[in-house]
């Protein structure tokens, strides 16, 4: 049922969709196996066929309308069931930078593993994240970034972060497909997340909050 | 100024009215063509009862000026791209917009919209209430959400290329200004490609790696430059300029000194295959004076790209031109037969020469044996077959036009420095050791 859910998101079948995620919930099936495996796995693969030239912008965006109809059915009982809040994370795409699926998906697992999630959305400058943080008292900056062109954005949104004194308390974390652990540490962020559905783990790390 | 000049150009090219007619006649989607204030210079008239829900929305200027305001982000970013940019608006209703160039300036542009991805009943309750936001007259909004036109998303991607044919014709004298970019974001699009395999090494990839990766790169390309073979030579390039970028992207001067090592390699090699060493040093001589103005690794890259094309064609030009034709036709035959036996008669006998004289050809224009040759394709090959299928050893030595397995190993051995289980254990890290 899980690959027929994956494989629904991709073929952007979105009543599937929507019977499946319900049918599974009412099952009792753990709402992170839906996510992850179900939902998630099907955008990933979407993704794929986007970056190989098989899909062009409107099917992944029909791709992503049915990957929000599955989220729009478990995000409130995700909610229900992670009351506490574990720390407050600013999220956001990068100066430029106009794309959002990933960044979306860390979102969703962010928020389904009980952090307060505040997303700018995309194209965010640099004094925009940090003016964010500052205002929130995030405990945690992450950034995303789909071009290697707008990968300098994340350095200059760290500099700003430096200059006002806000490093120091906020941990930082940076993404997407053209990132690496290598530019993470060359531009000093203090993590890498390899993939959205690692992201939970990377910043309950960062925190010191056992995983 | 603008508009009656771009006015003129839709009324003087007979055929671009009935175009853009023709258009919306096959889309359903309203067309407009717009100044670079937004004011309308062209407006579809058959179809506008479907934008019915626009003209309801704007109701005052205040939010017209905001429907210019994300028609002018989608131009943009249309012209980052090079293609017609597919975005939502503020109602969440699709659109498509396209630029309209005179002579590299933006003088105007078209916007086809709204449209819909999926029918009205199938808007889930965010998306309808997105679509009522800020608005009162429920009834009629109602009526105007079912007049806008729904089209399919495959056929969506088809109108956002025949949206942009229009631009061109519009365009003074086209879009040719806007090719630069495609090219440059295509070259990315490479570069992240080659990126997304060094991380799927996971823990094997770090600076040490890449740095190893590099220098065995380095030697390919070298081969596949002295072999003519572009295609093979852009392939590396891509995967030298992912490693460039990885190690250096965060700083631009460092990134440059790494691209001109670079492009020593490439013009070394070009030389050795042939290449006249005047015109060489004069590329070297150009890049030096122009990096200077090169600002970004997008142009930079670019350059490099565009710098192994003139370097292939340098090859080619100063090849004996029959010889090369012949060269061509060998290595394709090669490409094409690789897993049969191909002895220096066979080979010799398609491209119609003696075998003495093509092992001479080969050796004097490649600088490398014949034998060698051979083996180059077919160990290229099992490289591939080693990393994506799980075949035993003895299978790929047969697919790859070997035989005897122990020999395979020999040849794996001595071509790639390592045996093919080995490689196949170690995938891409199996190279850089």
């Amino acid at each position: 049922m899980l690959q027929t859910l994956s494989q629904a998101v991709v073929m952007r079948d979105c009543k599937t969709v929507k019977d499946l995620t319900e049918r599974m919930v009412e099952e009792r099936v753990d709402l992170f196996v839906i996510l992850n495996q179900g939902l998630n796995s099907g955008m990933l693969w979407a993704c794929e066929q986007f970056r190989r030239g098989a899909f062009h912008v409107p099917e992944l965006l029909m791709s992503s309308r049915a990957l929000k109809i599955g989220m729009n059915i478990l995000r409130p009982l995700i909610r229900d069931g992670e009351r506490n809040v574990v720390g407050r994370v600013v999220i956001g795409t990068v100066k430029f930078d106009l794309h959002d699926i990933g960044k979306n998906l860390v979102n969703i697992v962010l928020e389904g593993n009980g952090f307060e999630v505040i997303d700018l959305g995309v194209d965010v400058s640099p004094e925009r994240f940090v003016r964010t943080v500052e205002k929130y008292e995030a405990r945690v900056l992450a950034m995303s970034s789909l071009l290697t062109s707008t990968m300098g954005w994340m350095k200059s949104t760290l500099e700003l972060l430096r200059e006002s004194g806000m490093k120091r308390v906020v941990r930082t974390m940076i993404g997407g497909a053209p990132v690496t652990s290598i530019f993470a540490r060359n531009i000093g962020a203090d993590a890498y997340c390899a993939e959205a559905t690692s992201a939970a783990q990377t910043v309950k790390k960062l925190l010191g909050i056992e995983a | 100024m603008i508009v009656p000049l771009l006015s003129a150009k839709v009324k003087e090219s007979s055929g671009m009215t009935p175009q853009l007619r023709s258009f919306t006649q096959s889309t359903g989607i309203p067309l407009q063509v717009s100044d670079t204030q937004g004011r309308a210079v062209w407006v579809s008239d058959i179809c506008r009862r479907k934008d019915f829900f626009c003209r309801l929305s704007r109701t005052n200027t205040e939010k017209d000026k905001f429907c210019h305001t994300i028609h002018k982000k989608a131009v943009r970013e249309s012209i980052r791209w090079g293609e017609a940019a597919i975005r939502t608006c503020c109602h969440s209703l699709m659109q498509m917009t396209a630029p309209i160039m005179n002579h590299g300036t933006l003088v105007g542009y078209l916007i086809a919209s709204p449209f819909l991805l999926v029918h009205p009943s199938e808007l889930q309750p965010d998306e309808l209430s997105s679509l009522h936001r800020g608005l009162e007259k429920k009834r009629l909004l109602e009526e105007a959400i079912l007049s806008i036109p729904v089209i399919k998303d495959e056929e969506a991607s088809q109108s956002a290329k025949d949206l942009f044919r229009l631009a061109e014709a519009l365009s003074d004298p086209d879009l040719s200004c806007l090719r630069e970019a495609r090219e440059i974001q295509e070259l990315q699009g490479k570069i992240v490609e080659q990126i997304l395999e060094f991380k799927a090494l996971g823990k094997d990839f770090n600076a040490q790696s890449l740095s190893r990766l590099f220098y065995e790169q380095e030697r390919e390309i070298l081969v596949k430059i002295r072999l003519g073979d572009r295609g093979g030579a852009k392939e590396i390039l891509y995967r030298l300029l992912a490693i460039v970028l990885s190690q250096h992207l965060e700083n631009f001067e460092l990134l440059k000194i790494s691209i001109l090592e670079l492009l020593i390699i490439l013009t070394r090699a070009a030389v050795e295959a042939g290449t006249k060493i005047e015109e060489v040093l004069g590329m070297r001589y150009r890049f030096i004076t122009e990096s200077a103005t090169i600002k970004n690794q997008e142009d930079l890259c670019i350059w490099v790209a565009h710098l192994l094309e003139k370097l292939m064609d340098g090859i080619y030009q100063t090849r004996h031109a029959k010889n090369y034709q012949r060269l061509e036709k060998m290595l394709n035959f090669i490409e094409v037969h690789y897993n049969e036996s191909l002895t220096i008669e066979r080979i010799a006998r398609e491209v119609c020469l003696s075998p003495s004289r093509l092992s001479h050809i080969v050796k004097d224009e490649l600088g490398i044996p014949l034998r060698a040759c051979v083996s180059k394709v077919r160990i290229d090959r099992a490289k591939t077959l080693l990393r994506e299928k799980e075949f035993p050893i003895s299978q790929i030595a047969l697919e790859v036009g070997y035989p005897d397995q122990s020999y395979f190993t020999k040849v794996f051995k001595k071509v790639e420095k390592c045996t093919p289980k080995t490689f196949r254990v170690k995938g891409f890290d199996s190279q850089l050791s």
